[in-house]
């Protein structure tokens, strides 16, 4: 198993009110799964979603990740976990304006301080994956919103992480430029790679290898789709 | 206006941090500038304020003799009388300063003060306010004297001067004078001595200017109601003097070498180099002017940023207005309001600093300024609204400028693109230009101060203690007396008199090499005795010291015997043609005016440098001389940690040592400490300057920091989220603000070189322009400014990627 959530609990309070985000979830997910989690808005898919990549941090339980309890690490070792293991894709791309699309899928590897023949290599490779090559030197704003997903997606495999997690990846995004981002998704799958997907669309989840339904920050339903 | 008042106070309420970084960096610009014009204003206003100050004129001379020329302020006391009888109704008169021992009818425990001898019309040119008497009689008695409030009211306390009696004892010479008039208060930035003001006496050797015509010894001033009059009166003087001189021998030379000039009273502060006899100097002022200046600008730039940045957070609020049908003239006024009253708030709270940074400040310099509220407030006024209208111009149109659909559509605020990021780094950078420029201009300023205060005078300038720095006429003949009781207290190791010496009246001679008086030049000739080198401890280079046992060596007044073999400084030999002290000695040289008298040199000794430490040491001859001066500087040299025990030894005996003086004799240190205050305080002002500067900067710069932090959030969490370490996102932060200010250190460095360079000039002994100083500076701003960058945005790098993400 490469994953495994015991007993996570989520709290947020502010000054008077306390709100339970996620609630006592009990979650495996093995390598090279496609898991598409989801449930109406508020239910707490996108507070997992952080959790499971460490940008959150849970109020209770453990997040074991290969042999590791993430939930015991400082934040330096969490960067260096993220650095190494982890690519993200959002629903609003979230490239950095200022940079180049080239410059974004970069940064990535800047922060791995990898030598920077081999960046070059590895983001040409990342960008002819998504086929986004022609628009290297091109801003963000100069882009379409499928074209900075797609640019978004080589940025989250450029490091050749063990686990993607893509919060709503076409949620911004028309039928066809959907259809795409799915496609490249599918195809990371078929090469070994772990997706964790929220998404709002039951086709789109459809194309997981497992579906994971949530509610009131519940897991209420855990089914294998038919391939 | 109400709702404008009320919206603002909105805007305070909302904005915070902005509001008060903009009103602390506007109302610290502004006191700067109010403070540095204050002190600007006083030093450049001296004379001014004397009625009809524009018509009073100073008469000069620039005396060339043999090739050299000198300047004297000072001329002959019998000028005017001539040139009065030639021009009827002339309004002039001499002033004639001397040190005296003042007393309350007929006390003989008096103080030395600075009194004024003039001419009855001293009250007609210098038209000062009386409180009691008036300026028309006050002189007109030959024992009258009139006071300023200030000493009467030290003299006299809370009871009425007037018909008081006041013995004035100068010179062996005592009068007592009934006080004919109390002068009003007037201001203090003026040359003219007015605080005892006393008729000529009419016995010459009274006065304390001989009546010779080679005696340059009386401030001469006349009015010329009319820009015409200034030739006619010009050449007339001349004309008087040429034709007084020409009947009496050997004056041929100096009635030709003379020229007369008349200059403005308001141009007599400073001399042709800029510079004022108390130390200060027209280019001081000039630059502490410009650093008010651009300390305004400074805190204009500052607002500009700071309400540009603000301006991008009320992009919202700025959309809806326009959705709700505001024109954007509106908007601009309304914006341009605000500015105005935030420029007016900080217009308050500048002028509360300046009142508390001009006493400060006077303190600090000796500069007695004061705020004076008929002049500021108009300009405070001036200022508030420059500030809210220049500095207020460009966020009120941007600000305006918001198309409100793409506003309100989006979801984070807008930055300008790279246009907007640019300009702000361009405005911070602006700031560091003025503030790394002043600095490097504190550290050199204050280091040339030090430098003067402590380099090596050519005397052992520790445990010297001179008596008086004034000429003892008095004690002239007691003086062999005087020196065997200081020699005989424990603790003295050595004691002497001398006069042309430290006393500002030297005696000038000219010299020449052998067969060379066209070569002549102008050298200070000092009087001393026996024990002068031991006491002042002046190192001899080559050959002996004057002695009283060799005749050749001693001049005797009474016996009208020259002293045929002289000691020289180094710079005099150099003059001479010596290539270094050991060849001088042995050979001669000649009097400028006769090239038959030969003196032979003796010895040469270091030279002496001045004690404000400005000048290079002027060529100095010194004569050996018996007990007659004509006025004597007593010194006294102390073991080293005797002084306490000497000091109150010197108590004891000061009433039959010194009798009739006040006990108040001066370590030469000290008097060091004084000549160089002007230095030191102009290098704190500058420190100030520089202070304020990095200030406001720095305040741009947190605001900066705190906007860029909002600003920059989402993308903190996008590099959290993609690996970035704490250290990273700062360093990230860090190189984003220190890219400005290292570059404006690129500005700055030439800036200041030239500044710091032509400062330098006005100085014979100054320190090395070395690269310490720019290279200091910058490292200080780079390390004010990652603190500040550190403090505001640490917060930020070590924030939860989710929560950063959030923000958008």
């Amino acid at each position: 198993m490469l994953i495994e959530l015991n007993h996570i609990q989520r709290l947020y309070r502010s000054d008077e009110v306390e709100t339970t985000a996620l609630h006592d979830i009990e979650l495996g997910i093995g390598s090279g799964e496609f898991v598409a989690i989801m449930g109406p808005s508020g239910c707490g898919k996108s507070t997992l979603l952080n959790i499971l990549g460490t940008i959150d941090r849970p109020t209770h339980g453990a997040y074991i990740f290969g042999e590791q309890d993430l939930t015991k690490l400082n934040e330096a070792a969490l960067a260096a976990f993220r650095r190494e293991n982890l690519g993200y894709v959002f629903q609003s791309f979230n490239l950095i304006d200022e940079l180049t699309i080239e410059e974004n899928i970069e940064l990535a590897l800047i922060y791995r301080n990898m030598p920077k023949s081999e960046r070059r290599e590895r983001v040409a490779q990342a960008m002819d994956r998504v086929s986004i090559g022609h628009r290297a030197r091109h801003y963000p704003s100069q882009l379409s919103g499928g074209q900075q997903q797609r640019a978004a997606i080589a940025r989250a495999i450029v490091g050749q992480p063990r686990l993607i997690l893509a919060d709503e990846p076409t949620g911004n995004l028309d039928t066809e430029n959907g259809a795409q981002v799915m496609d490249i998704l599918q195809g990371l799958n078929d090469e070994g790679a772990t997706i964790i997907m929220v998404t709002h669309s039951p086709s789109h989840a459809d194309l997981a290898k497992r579906r994971v339904d949530m509610l009131d920050g519940q897991i209420v339903v855990s089914v294998r789709n038919a391939i | 206006m109400p709702s404008l008042f009320s919206d603002f106070w909105r805007l305070v309420t909302r904005y915070r941090l902005y509001t008060a970084l903009n009103v602390i960096g506007l109302a610290l610009g502004i006191a700067t500038f109010l403070t540095l014009a204050l002190v600007a204003r006083y030093e450049l206003g001296w004379e001014r304020w004397y009625p009809g100050a524009s018509s009073i004129y100073q008469l000069q001379a620039d005396i060339r003799l043999n090739g050299s020329t000198m300047h004297a302020e000072s001329l002959t006391p019998l000028l005017l009388p001539g040139v009065k009888a030639r021009i009827p109704g002339l309004v002039a008169a001499r002033l004639e300063a001397a040190k005296a021992n003042v007393a309350i009818d007929g006390s003989h425990t008096g103080q030395e003060e600075v009194v004024t001898f003039a001419d009855p019309s001293f009250f007609d040119v210098f038209r000062l306010g009386f409180q009691n008497g008036d300026g028309d009689t006050a002189l007109r008695g030959t024992s009258n004297i009139v006071l300023s409030d200030s000493m009467a009211r030290k003299y006299f306390g809370g009871t009425s001067a007037m018909g008081k009696i006041l013995t004035v004892r100068r010179e062996g010479h005592t009068r007592n004078y009934v006080v004919t008039g109390v002068l009003a208060p007037h201001p203090s930035n003026t040359k003219i001595q007015s605080e005892f003001v006393l008729p000529l006496p009419e016995v010459a050797a009274e006065r304390p200017c001989a009546e010779q015509w080679g005696y340059f010894c009386a401030e001469t001033y006349v009015v010329l109601p009319h820009p015409g009059d200034v030739s006619s009166f010009s050449s007339t003087a001349h004309d008087v003097f040429t034709t007084s001189l020409s009947g009496q021998k050997g004056t041929g030379n100096f009635a030709s070498g003379t020229k007369l000039i008349l200059d403005p009273l308001q141009a007599t502060r400073f001399d042709r180099e800029g510079r004022a006899a108390d130390g200060s100097s027209r280019g001081a002022i000039v630059a502490l002017a410009i650093i008010g200046g651009l300390a305004v600008l400074a805190a204009a730039l500052n607002y500009v940023n700071l309400a540009t940045a603000q301006a991008l957070g009320r992009a919202r609020e700025i959309a809806v207005r326009k959705v709700l049908g505001a024109s954007r003239g509106r908007l601009i006024m309304r914006f341009l309001g605000e500015a105005q009253v935030l420029a007016f708030f900080a217009g308050l709270l500048g002028l509360a600093l300046t009142e508390l940074a001009v006493p400060f400040m006077a303190s600090l310099s000796g500069w007695p300024v004061e705020i004076d509220y008929r002049w500021s407030l108009p300009v405070l006024f001036g200022v508030v609204l420059f500030l809210g209208g220049a500095a207020g111009a460009y966020p009120a149109f941007l600000l305006s400028s918001f198309a409100p659909a793409p506003v309100l559509a989006a979801s984070r605020m807008p930055a300008q693109g790279r246009f907007g990021s640019r300009l702000r780094m361009v405005l911070v950078g602006s700031q560091f230009v003025f503030a790394t420029t002043v600095g490097i201009c504190t550290l050199v300023v204050n280091a040339q101060a030090l430098h003067l205060r402590d380099i090596s005078r050519g005397m052992n300038v520790r445990d010297l203690l001179l008596l008086s720095t004034d000429r003892h006429d008095e004690t002239d003949n007691r003086a062999p007396e005087i020196l065997d009781r200081l020699r005989a207290m424990p603790g003295v190791e050595a004691a002497s008199a001398s006069a042309g010496w430290l006393d500002g009246a030297h005696e000038v001679r000219t010299i020449a090499p052998v067969g060379k008086s066209d070569a002549s030049f102008i050298v200070t000739a000092s009087s001393v005795d026996g024990g002068f080198f031991q006491t002042y401890g002046i190192p001899l280079l080559a050959g002996r010291l004057p002695d009283f046992r060799r005749g050749e060596d001693v001049e005797r007044s009474e016996r009208h015997q020259i002293a045929r073999n002289i000691v020289i400084n180094l710079t005099a030999a150099h003059r001479l043609g010596f290539r270094d002290a050991r060849s001088a000695v042995g050979q001669t040289f000649s009097s400028g005016n006769q090239p038959e008298d030969l003196k032979t040199i003796i010895g040469v000794v270091a030279d002496v440098t001045d004690i404000n430490g400005h000048f290079a040491p002027s060529p100095t001859v010194y004569i050996l001389h018996d007990s007659r001066f004509g006025g004597v500087v007593i010194a006294m040299r102390t073991a080293h940690g005797a002084l306490p025990g000497v000091l109150s030894q010197l108590r004891t005996e000061w009433p039959t040592l010194m009798q009739g003086f006040p006990f108040a004799p001066i370590a030469m240190t000290s008097m060091i400490d004084e000549a160089t205050r002007e230095d030191v305080a102009r290098g704190k002002l500058f420190a100030i300057g520089a202070g304020v500067a990095i200030a406001i900067a720095c305040l741009g710069l947190y605001g900066l920091a705190a906007f860029n932090a909002e600003r920059r959030m989402h993308e903190v969490g996008i590099r959290k989220t993609l690996g970035a370490t704490t250290g990273q996102i700062m360093r990230l932060m860090l190189a984003q603000f220190l890219r400005p200010v290292l570059y404006a250190s690129l500005i700055a460095w030439p800036l200041a070189w030239v500044f710091a360079r032509t400062w330098l000039a006005g100085f014979e002994n100054r320190i090395a322009l070395t690269p310490l100083y720019f290279v200091l500076t910058t490292l200080l701003a780079a390390a004010l400014c990652a603190l500040t960058v550190f403090g505001r945005t640490i917060g930020l790098a070590r924030a939860e990627p989710s929560r950063a993400l959030r923000a958008e």
